[in-house]
């Protein structure tokens, strides 16, 4: 059971009835291109999809299917050629890169497949990043750090630099640093990618909790056919089109 | 490992400025020799601004016009000292005379001092800074080979009085000019100085003595004269009407103040120490160079820590400046090794030499607080301007752009 005082408790995640509850993530006509030369790639094309509120899915595909084009979408990391991306009432492709910045620091966690911790900052202050950005004062933002890595279950490791962890505890802090500030979304890519079973299982069963205990929505991309069986939904793109 | 509670853009800035050992010491080094070059290049440009300072302005000095390696006749020292004002005033106050004598002490060949025959009666009313014993002016006056030395050059060349000293002279070799005989002196007296303006290097004897062993047109010259103006009179007033003593004499003069005539001098050396001022600022461009390079290589390793940063909600503005931040503390260190380094070399081993031993040019060679502030906005400047190009692009680098590249 989580321990969490400082995070708020959600209604229970998946499975979801998607016809009683608003999506928290609307996707209308979708498309995304690059440039590459004179060549022009397309790598999504028209996606609508809703993701509702309290959800966990997957997005599985092979490789350059456009998986993780699509979860930087929904992320505000990238922005769609056209179409449009609505995240808990907010349209996207209508800030401006400071305001997405910012409805990035107050609605999203993300998980990324390789940690991404800044390497000169402990666990707990690599966890306490994120409250940077809010304006809560220097002890509170410590004390949620440390509640945070109760949650993901590495308080004991709170002053360990990440080269001082495994890559499973890495992922475990990553999680804490994306639920720290208590958002409603979080975003994993390939988040189970760089580890052996025994820790992706820890960390599968980890976005479990936290989504089944806090009511966390969760969109996970994943090659992993045992991880896409944690989530609720699973979502197939082949070829930039969803399945 | 890790102190203190709680984080900021500024100690992960401090701690991104050390992940590179290797880097980072390399980098210090190079900043902190370059600001030691720039410091004691400074520090010296401000001792000669000094030495203008103390100079005196109510002392004349009244050389050839056209060299001062040329001489002016002894006879012109009475004329001066006798010459009125329109209101019969005398024109100055006091006059002396020096001839540059050019003297070495063989056992101490590699020391430069200053040595010069002058006239034991005046010297010291128009050097009235100096500080000698009535003892030591009394033997000085009264015997020939009496010298009097600086507390400075009995120091260097561990003299006291009753000691005997010889020198030698390129400009009046023993052999010829003293008849064979070596110049050899006795110390009578050590003087010291109240006043930076004078130094305490220099070895003085009597004009006769020297005045004496020359012949034919080398005798009864001296080399230039040294005059007090009146109190309130104006010194430049004064050098003219100088001048327009001699105006129609074989020989015309060139009259300065002290100030002027030092600063006359520097303005010539000052000339290379611009162009010296000017490399150092080239050393100071490499150095900008250096550092760009590094926080160049530093942004490019972190491209993907930056991204990821951003990915979490922080701004570009917030990356720039954790970067703008990295490029000024490692600036900052750098210079404050490279100051506390020119501090230890200059206020403890060169300026004190040229304090010595060019104390007229050289009054107070120290790292002022001027030089320490300039550095302190220097090296702001050139951490800023190091880390700008990086930061920019940093900044404008597309979140998913960045952790694809480098994921």
């Amino acid at each position: 059971m989580i321990q969490a005082e400082l995070l708020t408790p959600k209604t229970s995640g998946a499975p979801v009835d998607s016809s009683s509850v608003e999506a928290l993530v609307k996707i209308r006509g979708v498309t995304k291109e690059y440039v590459r030369g004179a060549e022009v790639v397309k790598v999504l094309s028209g996606i609508d999809l809703d993701i509702v509120g309290g959800a966990f899915e997957a997005l599985m595909g092979p490789s350059g299917s456009g998986k993780s084009t699509l979860l930087n979408l929904v992320a505000g990391l990238d922005r769609p050629t056209h179409g449009s991306v609505e995240v808990a009432g907010t349209a996207l492709e209508g800030l401006g890169d400071a305001a997405l910045a910012k409805w990035r620091a107050r609605e999203l966690g993300i998980v990324f497949q390789t940690y991404n911790l800044l390497p000169v900052l402990s666990a707990v202050e690599n966890v306490e990043l994120p409250l940077l950005l809010t304006s809560l004062p220097r002890k509170e933002r410590r004390l949620r750090a440390e509640l945070a890595l109760e949650v993901v279950g590495l308080s004991d490791r709170a002053r360990h630099l990440p080269s001082e962890l495994s890559g499973g505890q890495q992922q475990r802090v990553a999680i804490a640093r994306a639920i720290v500030h208590d958002p409603r979304l979080i975003v994993a890519d390939e988040p189970t990618g760089d580890l052996d079973r025994k820790s992706a299982d820890e960390i599968l069963a980890l976005f479990q909790t936290l989504n089944e205990e806090l009511g966390k929505t969760i969109v996970m991309v994943t090659h992993d056919p045992a991880a896409a069986e944690c989530a609720g939904v699973v979502r197939r793109l082949d070829k930039g089109v969803l399945a | 490992m890790i102190g203190g509670t709680g984080i900021s853009l500024g100690r992960i800035a401090l701690r991104n400025v050390t992940r590179n050992k290797a880097r980072f010491v390399m980098t210090l080094l190079a900043v902190a020799v370059s600001v030691l070059i720039y410091m004691t290049l400074d520090s010296a440009k401000r001792s000669w601004d000094g030495a203008k300072e103390v100079s005196r302005q109510d002392r004349l000095v009244t050389r050839h016009k056209i060299t001062f390696v040329l001489s002016l006749p002894k006879r012109y020292v009475a004329r001066l000292a006798n010459a009125k004002r329109a209101d019969g005033s005398p024109l100055v106050e006091s006059v002396t005379y020096a001839v540059w004598f050019g003297g070495r002490e063989p056992n101490h060949e590699h020391e430069f001092f200053q040595s010069l025959a002058v006239d034991a009666d005046t010297y010291f009313d128009v050097y009235d800074e100096v500080t000698l014993s009535e003892q030591a002016l009394s033997d000085f006056q009264s015997n020939l080979d009496a010298a009097i030395i600086g507390q400075g050059l009995a120091r260097k060349l561990g003299l006291k009085v009753g000691d005997r000293v010889t020198l030698e002279s390129p400009i009046y070799p023993s052999s010829s000019a003293s008849g064979g005989e070596p110049w050899s002196f006795r110390v009578a007296g050590i003087y010291g100085s109240r006043s930076r303006a004078v130094d305490t290097q220099s070895f003085l004897f009597r004009y006769e003595r020297l005045n004496e062993a020359l012949a034919g047109t080398s005798r009864d010259q001296v080399g230039w004269l040294v005059s007090r103006t009146p109190p309130g009179a104006d010194p430049q007033e004064t050098a003219r009407a100088v001048d327009a003593l001699y105006a129609d004499a074989d020989v015309q003069t060139l009259t300065q103040d002290e100030r002027a005539f030092v600063s006359g001098f520097l303005g010539m050396v000052s000339t290379v120490l611009d162009v010296v001022t000017l490399l150092s600022l080239a050393i100071l461009v490499i150095v900008l160079l250096v550092l760009a390079n590094a926080m160049g290589l530093s942004v490019r390793e972190r491209a993907r820590e930056y991204a990821s940063l951003k990915a979490l909600g922080f701004g570009a503005r917030d990356v720039m400046r954790l970067i703008l931040l990295e490029g000024v503390f490692l600036s900052l260190i750098g210079v404050a090794i490279g100051a506390a380094l020119s501090m230890c070399v200059i206020d403890l081993g060169v300026g004190r030499f040229f304090e010595e031993n060019l104390t007229q040019f050289f009054p107070v060679f120290e790292v002022r607080p001027e030089t320490l502030a300039g550095c302190a906005v220097l090296s702001l400047l050139l951490g800023v301007l190091a880390a700008a190009a990086p930061a920019w692009s940093a900044a404008r680098a597309g979140v998913g752009v960045a952790l694809k590249r480098v994921a």
